[in-house]
């Protein structure tokens, strides 16, 4: 299998913070979705695979080059999108459209103002009087005008509505129909990993705490509605996370359909994306 | 690299019309003041302040983050500013002898002096090399904002020493000994001396840009 990101042992130490020993592999050809919560390591791992920081310990491949971020061969294949449009404000569209096309050297004029006009972007107004969705439009149209092979988002989609969410989620959907092209999505918005990728990487304080197969892990996991006495029952390995109350007892496991098998009596539902998040932040789960 | 540079002309062109409206008043103040010489000082210094203006427009939108994940590579950071530094210097030096000779010949200038003019204009180019070559490092470690303080204090320091050294040749009584030729020759060899700490400043902000963290 091909893999569109490698990453291995990548390590970055911070006073307060460090990414520790940070190890997963994207294949070529797929959606992967980034998760976990604020601080967690989402970003700092993404400037890592960018080289816009500098890595203490690790080694990372892009497009099977290593470290592709500082070649420009592999940039030209790459597209990058953050949480802001970082285009200085005095720009207006025709401008991004000329700098773009004096830098890339697939840029695709057309291809550019057929995003700008289906994003509703205006041509006659410079950036600073763009809205916050508009910036991260316009950023979007320029990822998908060169040709790349690799989008990387870092939760560019935050500051959307759902409506345009929902219509770049169906573009990247199309994006990924050719198969050597590859989407990394860092995203608070659960539902949105859950709706397109293929498979979830969880990141936790700096540590991975599993690269998994979206449908594996839906299948798996699931939601015990017990009593304390019932939890008891339960096999420990199969939990991952426990949430109590005053009335019931829930668990988040990792063996749904077994458990199912097992104990008919209890009730046990799907575990959503956001569920497994939530239940490992607040357990403050650091091994799953 | 073009891509970037465009980027910055476009940026630039924002501060357009109020440029035009400094070249009027610098103009009508050397129309008055009877001295076209101060014309073409005032051009290389307020145009090559524009690179500060244009490494203020990326640091507030941060866009050397966003460009660092496009086919380009630090050292293009770097290269496309100082790159920039003499363009506009070049243009300030190109407008204000345009406008010298322009004023010169309404106010009836004597022609003969504007060999001294031209001598004397690149020596202030020179000096703005230096100011900006003292510069342009600090810019790429501390940013816009923080190097705005330092400014103060490298026009200080740099217009110090070209007191200094006017001081020292009249101290030795060299004032009336200096002759064209060695009017020509000093330039040169400040020219040159210009160029090099240029050059100088240029691997300094290579190497700080290398190491820097977005």
């Amino acid at each position: 299998m091909e893999y569109a990101i490698k990453v291995q042992g990548l390590t970055k130490h911070y006073k307060d913070f460090t990414l520790d020993n940070v190890s997963f592999q994207v294949p070529a050809g797929s959606i992967v979705g980034f998760i976990g919560e604020n601080g967690a390591g989402k970003s700092t791992t993404i400037k890592a695979i960018l080289d816009l920081i500098q890595k203490d310990d690790g080694s990372i491949e892009l497009l099977g080059q290593e470290n592709g971020a500082r070649n420009r061969e592999i940039k030209e294949q790459i597209s990058v999108i953050f949480d802001e449009c970082y285009f200085p404000d005095g720009l207006m569209v025709e401008n991004v459209n000329q700098m773009m096309k004096q830098t890339y050297r697939h840029w695709e004029p057309e291809t550019f103002f057929h995003y700008c006009k289906e994003f509703g972007l205006p041509g006659k107004k410079e950036v600073k009087e763009f809205s916050r969705g508009m910036k991260v439009k316009l950023s979007i149209a320029v990822a998908l005008s060169h040709k790349a092979k690799l989008i990387i988002l870092d939760d560019a989609c935050g500051s959307l509505d759902p409506i345009v969410r929902n219509e770049i989620l169906d573009i990247f959907m199309d994006f990924i129909q050719e198969e050597e092209h590859t989407v990394f999505l860092s995203s608070h918005i659960t539902s949105d990993i859950e709706k397109i990728c293929d498979y979830i990487l969880l990141i936790h304080k700096g540590r991975i705490l599993f690269f998994e197969n979206k449908d594996a892990l839906l299948y798996d996991y699931g939601i015990v509605k017990c009593t304390e006495e019932q939890y008891k029952e339960l096999d420990p390995a199969w939990i991952v996370g426990v949430q109590k109350n005053r009335f019931e007892v829930e668990v988040l496991v990792n063996n749904r359909q077994s458990l199912e098998g097992q104990f008919h009596d209890y009730v046990v539902d799907q575990a959503s994306i956001e569920d497994i998040l939530l239940y490992v932040v607040k357990n403050n789960i650091e091994k799953i | 690299m073009k891509g970037l540079l465009l980027k910055d002309i476009y940026n630039l062109r924002k501060v357009g019309k109020q440029y035009l409206l400094i070249l009027l008043f610098f103009t009508i103040y050397c129309f008055f003041l009877k001295n076209p010489s101060f014309f073409p000082m005032m051009t290389i210094m307020s145009f090559s302040m524009l690179i500060l203006n244009s490494m203020g427009f990326d640091e507030a939108s941060g866009f050397d983050k966003f460009a660092l994940t496009l086919p380009v590579n630090r050292e293009d950071l770097v290269r496309t500013k100082y790159l920039l530094l003499l363009l506009l210097l070049a243009a300030g030096y190109v407008i204000g002898m345009t406008g010298n000779v322009l004023i010169s010949l309404f106010i009836q200038e004597e022609m003969t002096v504007f060999l001294e003019q031209i001598i004397s204009t690149a020596a202030v180019a020179a000096v703005f090399f230096l100011l900006y070559g003292t510069l342009l490092p600090l810019v790429f470690k501390l940013g816009v904002e923080k190097a705005r303080m330092m400014m103060l204090v490298c026009y200080i320091a740099v217009f110090a020493a070209v007191f200094a050294v006017i001081k020292l040749i009249t101290g030795m009584g060299l004032e009336g000994k200096v002759t064209d030729k060695l009017m020509i020759a000093a330039t040169a060899a400040t020219a040159v001396f210009a160029v090099l700490y240029l050059l100088g400043s240029y691997i300094i902000s290579i190497r700080i840009i290398r190491k820097r963290e977005w």
